[in-house]
């Protein structure tokens, strides 16, 4: 089966136009979808946003399993528009992706393929188990709260059509993090078996959640961070976006008094960061990467039996079109 | 659309391709990322010459914006009036804002009061 990931990534660095292209990026102009890009700018867009639209649609399958069993209208309503959100995020992000891929031949269906075959990756949390309802708090507050330090940063990204989805989803998220920390504070003060539900999701998510940001730059693991900023698809690093995170959420975990599983962790005020056990980052690439991780192949065939299962739908739409007003 | 306009509009496109002058919206941005702000419009037989004309009248004039875009009239689907009323909202919605959680952030000074945080100043 084809797929874009498989596409020579060429660049012919003597191209006036390469020089051109960089000279835009160094003036902190925005590129636009019909602009003139390198291979290797598209390609790493493309990687990015896809993988970042296909993971707003996995994470909506652990956290949705629980909107039928969360306690009150109130937060079954919060709940669930939290998940139609993050639907609404894949399909923002998808389009932005389906535009930088069309000009080389390809859609959205073949994205849906890469994913499908493993070409495509979606984030490492969303391989993770939601065992109980602790874990859909845990999610709406330190999950959400990992993918806006990383958005933030991203919503200043040269390419302006990523730029514009990110302004749109982070006003969303303003309301996915109240979500989350208020379902961890209800939990975290509720009665002693609640809490100790809270704390024992803490222990169970810890090593994902550091793993979510990727390797920091000098663990012999290759990554994209050089070249992204280079073009300015990204303006930090790894450990620079990790270390936000725990600036924001030790103080909160530690305010509800829980232990994050780590005992080493303290805040070195003479470097200025925290201090901390690295997570086997080898797991990203082994076990998330092929997709081996506890629920990985249970997600996968979710989405596949959504696709296929609706498969009806598309095709009784495009089956009758619409007729378009003044036709 | 009324239905007089529906009429025009069906009219126009089926008159066959090549003479046939027709409305184009123009929309200018300012900057990039900025937004596209619905203009004028022009008479145009396709949208390259609707184009031309568009940024002929800009040229005209001191006022320079970014980016143009044409877009031809009956291509446009609007809401019809009589639907519009479907946009006004009944139910509440306001556990999708942010005002809706003010008491998770007084939860958060109260209880890092009560346990004396000593976390770093926020960077940024
Ligand atoms: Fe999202
Ligand atoms: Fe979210």
């Amino acid at each position: 089966m084809r797929s874009v990931f498989d596409l020579p990534v060429e660049v012919d660095r003597e191209d006036p136009r390469y020089q051109a292209f960089l000279d835009r990026i160094d003036r902190g102009e925005k590129i636009e979808a019909d602009d003139w890009m390198p291979m290797d700018y598209r390609m790493q867009l493309v990687k990015l946003i896809a993988m970042h639209g296909i993971s707003e649609i996995m994470g909506a399958f652990p956290e949705k399993e629980w909107v039928p069993r969360t306690p009150t209208l109130r937060r079954k309503l919060s709940l669930m528009a939290k998940v139609q959100d993050e639907v609404g995020h894949g399909q923002l992000l998808i389009r932005v992706a389906e535009d930088l891929i069309r000009p080389l031949g390809f859609t959205r269906d073949d994205l849906f393929n890469d994913l499908f075959a493993g070409r495509l990756k979606f984030h490492n949390v969303f391989h993770m188990p939601a065992l109980n309802f602790a874990d859909a708090a845990l999610i709406g507050w330190l999950v959400d709260g990992a993918a806006i330090v990383t958005q933030r940063m991203l919503a200043q990204t040269s390419y302006a059509p990523y730029a514009r989805a990110l302004r749109r989803i982070l006003a969303e998220e303003r309301f996915h993090a109240f979500h989350g920390e208020d379902m961890a504070q209800t939990l975290a003060q509720g009665t002693p078996e609640q809490k100790a539900m809270l704390q024992d999701a803490l222990n169970r998510w810890w090593d994902a959640l550091l793993m979510f940001f990727g390797p920091p730059e000098h663990a012999g693991i290759k990554s994209n961070q050089d070249i992204n900023i280079r073009y300015r698809i990204r303006s930090k690093t790894n450990e620079e976006l990790r270390q936000e995170w725990l600036d924001k959420y030790v103080p909160q975990i530690r305010a509800l008094g829980l232990q994050v599983p780590d005992e080493t962790l303290h805040y070195d005020q003479a470097q200025g960061r925290w201090v901390y056990r690295h997570p086997d980052y080898s797991y990203l690439k082994n076990v998330i990467a092929r997709n081996q991780g506890p629920r990985s192949q249970a997600r996968l065939a979710l989405r596949r039996a959504a696709f296929f299962d609706h498969a009806w739908v598309h095709e009784a739409l495009a089956a009758q079109p619409l007729a378009a007003a003044g036709d | 659309m009324s239905e007089e306009r529906a009429q025009t509009a069906a009219t126009t496109a089926s008159t066959p391709a090549g003479g046939a002058f027709e409305p184009y919206l123009v929309f200018k941005q300012m900057e990039h990322r900025g937004p596209m702000e619905s203009e004028y419009t022009v008479l145009a037989p396709n949208a390259e010459m609707a184009l031309a004309m568009a940024q002929e009248n800009f040229m005209r004039r001191q006022e320079a914006p970014y980016n143009l875009m044409v877009v031809r009239e009956r291509d446009i689907v609007r809401l019809p009036e009589e639907l519009r009323q479907a946009l006004v909202r009944t139910m509440p919605r306001d556990y999708r804002s942010v005002p809706a959680y003010a008491h998770v952030a007084r939860r958060w000074q109260e209880l890092k009061l009560a346990t004396g945080d000593d976390a770093p100043a926020p960077r940024r």
